[in-house]
Formats: C-alpha cells, sequence, structure tokens
C-alpha cells in the first residue's frame, strides 16, 4: 500500500505539466483515423440501446449540439428555436435540404416521430428525460413543435445528447430489432459500413454534408477524414501500445502508468479536459449496519480523496465532495467545508457514537485497474478507523445483478451525466432496486429534484439542488470520491481534436497531417 | 479403421451434450444476465421483461436446453444477444484467425521443441542440456500475457520490426504465434528429451552404432524417428488446447478469433455466442483426440487398431 506514496511526486508532476492543447496548420482532405475506445459498442439505435458510443457523433445529428468547452448551446439541425416562457414549449425551425444517408429527406415530420418514440416508455429509451413530453408535432416541414408536460430548462441540454440523434423512421421500422446492428442511417457527416461485434465499427464520409456555420464545430462541409475506425481495445495496457505504435491515432481510456510513458514521447500528446463524471461509492442503506448515519458520516471522512486522487488518477482528477461535480453549473461550492477533508478521530468517535461492532463490510467494483486500485485504498483507509472491508471485483452484468439483489454493502461506480437530474433515481427514489440500487427513501430530496428539474428559472433551479446537496451532505447515501479528467492520448499527425467536457466527440473538425 | 472411426465419433455425440449442458448451465447459473446488459438501468420494467420473454429467459433453465436442443437441430444457433447477427455465423467468420494462429503456433513449437529437446538428450547433462533445460523452463513458467506484452513491447515498439496488435498483414500472426506456442514447446521439448533418452538406450541403436553407422545417421533415422512417436501422438490433444488457449493471446493482441470473441461474450453474457463457441471447442477437443490416436498409427506401424479396442 506504499504504492501510491511512492507515486505521489510523479503524479504531481503530472498534474502541473497537463495543458491544453494546440493544433496548428491548414485542414487537408483525407485519411483513416483509427480511434482505440475503452468501452465496447452497443445498438447503434438512438431510440433503444444499452449505452450510446462515440460513432453516434459521426453517425447522428441532433437538433442543437452542446460546444464542447464552453457547453454553449449551438444550432445544429435546428438552425433557431423559441421557448415559451413557461418553458413548456419549445418551437424549433430546421435547416432545409438535409438528406439522412440513404438519401431520404429529414424533416420536422422525422424529427416528430423519433419524440413521439421515445416519450413512450416502452420504447427503450435508455433515459426518462423524454417521458415528460407531451407532444411533438409537425406543423410544416421544417418547424418542430415539443410541448412538455411541466416547465423543462433542461430540454436543449437534452436535445443535444448523445441518445437525442434522429435515426431513419423507415430504415428503423423496416429493420424492426435489428436497427442499429444490421445497420444505422442517420443525417451525421459520417455514414455507417461495418460493425464487427467486439471489435470495430466504420464509418465513411458522407460527400455532401452540410450545415450552418456555427462556431463549433468550424468546418460544416463534408469531413476531412475519409474514413473513421473505431476500435474497442479492452485491455489499457494494449490500447497505449496501439497509440505508441501509430496503430490508432486517438485513444481513451489509459492507465496512469501508460499515461507516464506516452508522456516523454515525442510523437504524440496527451490531452485533457473536465468532465462532469464522478467516482463514488454507493451503499446500501437496507443493510442494518449502514443504516445509522454516523457510520456513513464516519466513512465519509475517514476517505482521503487527495490521496486516491495523486496514487490512481496520476493527478488527472479532482477530489469530490458533494453530490454534483465542480463542472455542474449547480455544484454547491460549500460542500467542501461541511467536514474535514480526512479526521480519522472524528470518524472513530462517530463510529463509536453509532456504537459499531466489528462487521465486514463488502465491497464490489468492476475488475478493472482503476476500480481495484480505490477500491484496495479505500479498504485500507477505511481499515484505519476500524472498519473492516472486504473487496470484490466481479465483470459489470454480475455487478448490477449483485446492485439489483443487494448482495452488496458498498459498491464502487462512475457514473457520467450532464444533468444531475438524469442520474438521481440511480441514488434516490421510489422505484427500488432498480435503478434506486442505493435504496435512499427520502422523499423531501426526490421531490426536490423533480421541483428542480421543472424550475422555470436559474435562480429557482441552483437553490433546488442546493437544498438537494445540503440533504446529501447530511445524509450521506453517497461517498463521493473524485471526478476524473478525460485523458485522450492523441498522435502529433491527428489535427482539430477538442476534447469534450461532456463525453463528445464531434469528428468534423479533425483532419490528418500528412 | 472406418468402423474405429465410426465408433469413436459415436462416443463424441454423448461427450458434447454434457458439455453443451454444462455450458448452457454454468452460464445461466452466474450472475448477471444478458437483459441487465441491453437493457439500461432506468427502462421501465415493462421494456426489461419484453427482453426477458425475447429472449426466452422466463421459462426454466430445463425447458430453455430444449428449445436450445430444438434449434439446433434445426440448424439454428440463435442470434448473438448484443450484435442481431447469427451466432453460428459470427463464429465461423472468426475461426479461420484462430486456427491460422492455433496451426501456426503448433508447427513453429514443433520445429523449436523437436531439436531442442534431442540436442538436450544427446548432450545430456553438458551444459548444452542445461541452456537447453533453461529454455524449456522459461517457457514453460512465463503465463503467456506476460511474454505477450513483453514481446510487444521489444519487438512491437522498441524495434518496430513487427505488428503490435490485430490480422491486417500476414506479419501479425508472428508475436502471437510465438507467445502461444512457448508453453506447447516447453512441453514437446520435454517430453522429446525423455523419449530420446530412452530410445538412445535402446538395443537397436546399440546394434546400428555397432554396424558403423555414422552417428548422424544413428540419430537421425533410427533414434529420432522413434523418439518422435509421443511428441506427434499428443499433437491432436494439443491442437485442442491451443486453440482454448488462444484465449488470452487473442486477446492480448487483439486477435480476431474466437477466443476474443468468447471472452467479450462472458462478459456480455451473450449466451448463444457463447454456447456456439464453447461447443466448437468441444468438437475440437474431440475431433483432437481422433486425429492423435491416427497419427499415433501412422507414427508406428506396429499399431493396429484392432477391433472393438482403441490403439
Amino acid at each position: 500500500m506504499l504504492a501510491y506514496r511512492l507515486i505521489l511526486p510523479l503524479a504531481l508532476v503530472l498534474a502541473l505539466t497537463t495543458s491544453s492543447f494546440a493544433q496548428p496548420g491548414t485542414p487537408v482532405r483525407g485519411g483513416q483515423l483509427n480511434v482505440g475506445l475503452d468501452i465496447d459498442f452497443l445498438k447503434f439505435d438512438p431510440v433503444n440501446t444499452g449505452w450510446a458510443t462515440v460513432p453516434f457523433f459521426a453517425i447522428y445529428d441532433s437538433l442543437v449540439l452542446k460546444h464542447p468547452e464552453t457547453g454553449q448551446i449551438l444550432p445544429h439541425l435546428a438552425e433557431s428555436w423559441k421557448v415559451s416562457p413557461d418553458l413548456r414549449t419549445f418551437m424549433f425551425k430546421l435547416r432545409p435540404g438535409v438528406k439522412f444517408h440513404n438519401g431520404k429527406p429529414f424533416t420536422a415530420k422525422e424529427a416528430a416521430w423519433f419524440f413521439e418514440t421515445v416519450r413512450d416508455r416502452k420504447s427503450g429509451h435508455p433515459w426518462a428525460f423524454w417521458f415528460d413530453l407531451e407532444s411533438a408535432t409537425a406543423p410544416d416541414d421544417l418547424t418542430l413543435v415539443l410541448k412538455s408536460k411541466q416547465p423543462d430548462p433542461n430540454l436543449l441540454d437534452h436535445a443535444a445528447h448523445i441518445y437525442s440523434g434522429f435515426p431513419d423512421p423507415a430504415t428503423r421500422q423496416q429493420l424492426g430489432e435489428r436497427y442499429g446492428q444490421a445497420t444505422a442511417v442517420g443525417t451525421g457527416p459520417f455514414r455507417f459500413v461495418e460493425w464487427v461485434a467486439g471489435d470495430r465499427v466504420v464509418v465513411d464520409r458522407v460527400p455532401d454534408y452540410q450545415r450552418r456555420p456555427v462556431p463549433y464545430p468550424k468546418n460544416h462541409g463534408p469531413a476531412y477524414l475519409d474514413r473513421i475506425v473505431y476500435r474497442y481495445i479492452a485491455d489499457p495496457a494494449q490500447r497505449a501500445i496501439e497509440l505508441e505504435a501509430g496503430k490508432v491515432q486517438l485513444a481513451t481510456g489509459l492507465q496512469i502508468q501508460d499515461i507516464l510513458r506516452l508522456r516523454s514521447r515525442s510523437d504524440l500528446d496527451i490531452v485533457t479536459a473536465p468532465t462532469p463524471n464522478l467516482f463514488f461509492i454507493g451503499t446500501n442503506l437496507d443493510r442494518p449496519a449502514l443504516k445509522d448515519v454516523r457510520v456513513r458520516q464516519a466513512m465519509y471522512i475517514a476517505i482521503d480523496r487527495e490521496a486516491i486522487v495523486k496514487a490512481v488518477f496520476g493527478g488527472l482528477a479532482t477530489p469530490v465532495y458533494g453530490w454534483l461535480t465542480p463542472v455542474d453549473p449547480e455544484y454547491y461550492r460549500d460542500a467542501e467545508k461541511r467536514y474535514p477533508r480526512r479526521d480519522l478521530t472524528r470518524a472513530k468517535a462517530l463510529l463509536a457514537e453509532a456504537g459499531w461492532k466489528d462487521v465486514e463490510l463488502t465491497l464490489i467494483g468492476y475488475t478493472d485497474p482503476i476500480h481495484k486500485q480505490v477500491m484496495e485504498i479505500v479498504q485500507e483507509q477505511l481499515g484505519q478507523i476500524g472498519m473492516r472491508v472486504r473487496v470484490e471485483t466481479v465483470d459489470r452484468a454480475t455487478a448490477l445483478q449483485r446492485r439489483i439483489d443487494g448482495t452488496m454493502d458498498l459498491w464502487l461506480f462512475m457514473y457520467y451525466s450532464q444533468l444531475g437530474t438524469d442520474v438521481a433515481p440511480i441514488f434516490v427514489g421510489p422505484s427500488i432496486p432498480r435503478p434506486n440500487s442505493n435504496r435512499w427513501r427520502n422523499q423531501t430530496a426526490w421531490d426536490l429534484i423533480a421541483q428542480a428539474a421543472h424550475a422555470t428559472t436559474v435562480e429557482e433551479r441552483r437553490q433546488k439542488w442546493t437544498e438537494i446537496q445540503k440533504i446529501v451532505l447530511e445524509e450521506v447515501p453517497v461517498i463521493p470520491i473524485a471526478t476524473q479528467l478525460a485523458v485522450w492520448g492523441v498522435r502529433k499527425e491527428v489535427r482539430g481534436f477538442v476534447p469534450s467536457r461532456y463525453g463528445a466527440l464531434y469528428v468534423n473538425d479533425i483532419w490528418l497531417a500528412k | 479403421v472406418a468402423r474405429y472411426l465410426l465408433r469413436k465419433l459415436a462416443m463424441a455425440v454423448p461427450a458434447i451434450f454434457v458439455v453443451s449442458i454444462a455450458v448452457f448451465a454454468m452460464l445461466r447459473l452466474a450472475p448477471g444476465d444478458p437483459v441487465s446488459y441491453v437493457v439500461p438501468i432506468f427502462a421501465p420494467e415493462e421494456v426489461r421483461q419484453q427482453m426477458i420473454e425475447k429472449l426466452g429467459l422466463h421459462r426454466p433453465i430445463y425447458l430453455q436446453y430444449l428449445y436450445f436442443v430444438a434449434a439446433v437441430s434445426r440448424g439454428d444457433f440463435g442470434l448473438s444477444i448484443t450484435t442481431g447477427q447469427d451466432a453460428l455465423g459470427l463464429v465461423l467468420k472468426r475461426l479461420p484467425a484462430t486456427l491460422a494462429l492455433g496451426f501456426t503456433a503448433l508447427v513453429l513449437s514443433l520445429v523449436i521443441a523437436v531439436p531442442l529437446g534431442a540436442i538436450g538428450a544427446v548432450y545430456r547433462n553438458s551444459l548444452v542440456d542445461q541452456a537447453c533445460s533453461l529454455v524449456v523452463l522459461l517457457s514453460m513458467a512465463v503465463p503467456p500475457f506476460w511474454l505477450g506484452l513483453m514481446l510487444v513491447l521489444v519487438f512491437g515498439l522498441h524495434f518496430g520490426w513487427l505488428p503490435v496488435s490485430g490480422a491486417d498483414s500476414w506479419h501479425g500472426i508472428v508475436l502471437p504465434a510465438v507467445t502461444l506456442a512457448a508453453g506447447g514447446m516447453a512441453l514437446s521439448a520435454r517430453m522429446m528429451r525423455t523419449a530420446m533418452l530412452e530410445v538412445l538406450r535402446q538395443e537397436y541403436v546399440t546394434t546400428a552404432r555397432a554396424k558403423g553407422l555414422h552417428e548422424r545417421a544413428v540419430l537421425f533415422r533410427h533414434a529420432m524417428r522413434n523418439a518422435l512417436i509421443p511428441v506427434i501422438s499428443v499433437l491432436g490433444i494439443r491442437l485442442g488446447t491451443l486453440i482454448g488457449g488462444a484465449v488470452i493471446v487473442e486477446t492480448v493482441f487483439a486477435w480476431p478469433g474466437i477466443g476474443w470473441l468468447m471472452v467479450e461474450s462472458i462478459v456480455r453474457r451473450d449466451y448463444p455466442v457463447v454456447q456456439v463457441v464453447s461447443l466448437l471447442l468441444a468438437v475440437t477437443v474431440i475431433a483432437g483426440n481422433l486425429v492423435a490416436d491416427i497419427l499415433y498409427a501412422l507414427a508406428d506401424p506396429r499399431i493396429r487398431y484392432e477391433d472393438g479396442a482403441a490403439p
């Protein structure tokens, strides 16, 4: 366990040298970009998939997009929009002349079909945010009207979401459940060519792609690249090796020990961006040992987040003390002051007050090097206040099953979301154990989340979220640890790449220097 | 021979059934299910139920198995749960890559093991023998995933001589084949050395020498030929283990074979694909054993297929 202490100096140097990324030059057309990813692909259907992966950004366009650095909502398929004062009616003017990859026109009718489909709870859409939509209509070919049952200040954010790209309704209906597996037809700058299961996805440039000039992406015409091959490379060490060897020119999900090596190379850069992801430990609140809030508070102040950030993430992360991350506009900054950073004496006292008995807790996480390392450090740190923790690493399916079955006390997890509202059901709410496998039954918090989701002013929303975060700080249903930076290894020949704070990978500006 | 082969094939059928039942049951009894994988956690319960029914997972396991057997008897191995592609087609598409890797590794291991074992035996207890033993020991002791990574770092990255992964070019097979061959090579080399030592003690070798035959002729014509029998006879069995062993090597080298597919499919709980790969592996091992029997007879003309008895 001394490993993380030994790595501190290196980590510090690394954190200090992480910099922004500049890629000069005049764009040239052509070439194949190979991207190494850390997550396998699943169905390429925005309506019904377990999770979306970055090829979605190449295949599909959404109504609006989010600037990868500023978060500003920008026109995309919608050229302009109007929002009613009560935040319930959204009227979008669509760009004329847009076509799907199969040549069929994209009009407001196709857009309305998408929203009418995903607002149905049975559609299989992975997120709940369209379920509150009342209607989607197309008064004419270029006008789309979305009406929400309640005020929806987040609608534009959701419209920019990776799960809000438009598939061709005709192809989707024709292929049924095979849509997104056999093929995927969108309006994006690249068309789907091939998906080799467990291996790669290939997309080719759409030659007649045209969008309105917007601040981002700068290139509003056809993409510069001829082809993109997205490869799923499960082993992070292998991903780093392939980046070094030039077999992939862009790679994510790199381990700290590889990053240290890659940094010394002159033919590639390490590029980072803050993202709203959160590494945390969830608690099974049905377990008697964890019911007493003082036990959870003791755990909260026994964990040394800064040590974890330095040891596991090599400084490429930030300690988090609240429910939301600093990237989130509603982040409650005073969360960091509620408890001491680390106070083992107080933690032990809290445990003593709670009458802590020598119970062994089971902490589960994925069979992933980062999960393993975080869990080992947590195990040691909780051990310092007399809590025995057994660490178990399992695969995704098993972890989810055990969360649902409740056969764990603690679970390490990383969620990624642009909005706290979207992921809140994992922790709180009536739907226990799925998705609320945390089993936190706090009606006040649940009501406040709903109110925040429909607040009509920024101030009101912020106030609600502040209240929610205060409750979370008192109740400690989850123990936040850190928010990890998005880290990309980028070979020098790759130009125009902008790491997104929001998990996007827009490819229209990317080109390859000869 | 035909009757013997038919008898062997008849014995293979129950073995394949046992494997299919074991794999089917283990997959379903393991924690986690494909529904949790493909249906998002936020999805309403009715969506989840729809998927459970679509995949037939609402039925008792024995009934699921009977449906599976009935479908397989019609040549229908099902569709991959995650990709929707025909499971058998998916596996068959990957099979050539695994076979190519397995055969290359097999040949490579023999090419190295036979001389290594023979030299060790001829120069037994000398420095040469000890050097051969050290190579064998290291090959046996080094885990394939570590050896693979080291080979990639040295020959792929440092020297840049060979591709670090994939099957995009013919020389992409070199590093995975060497990695896969290492363990088997060590086994064959040890076997060769032992057999050679045994043969060199035989009277016919002494007679050959007494007749004034050149030592090279004694070794190659008389000793090695007979010492090869046990090595060759386990080749068939090794083919099965090579294909099974490719699971790790294929993952390390992103080699697009069935081993890698198997790992990914297990993680995704893609039942139909795992079932097809498992059955295929079972068939390969059984076929390998059969091949071993035949090779054994070919290598030693004294061995004949007796009626009702294995050789």
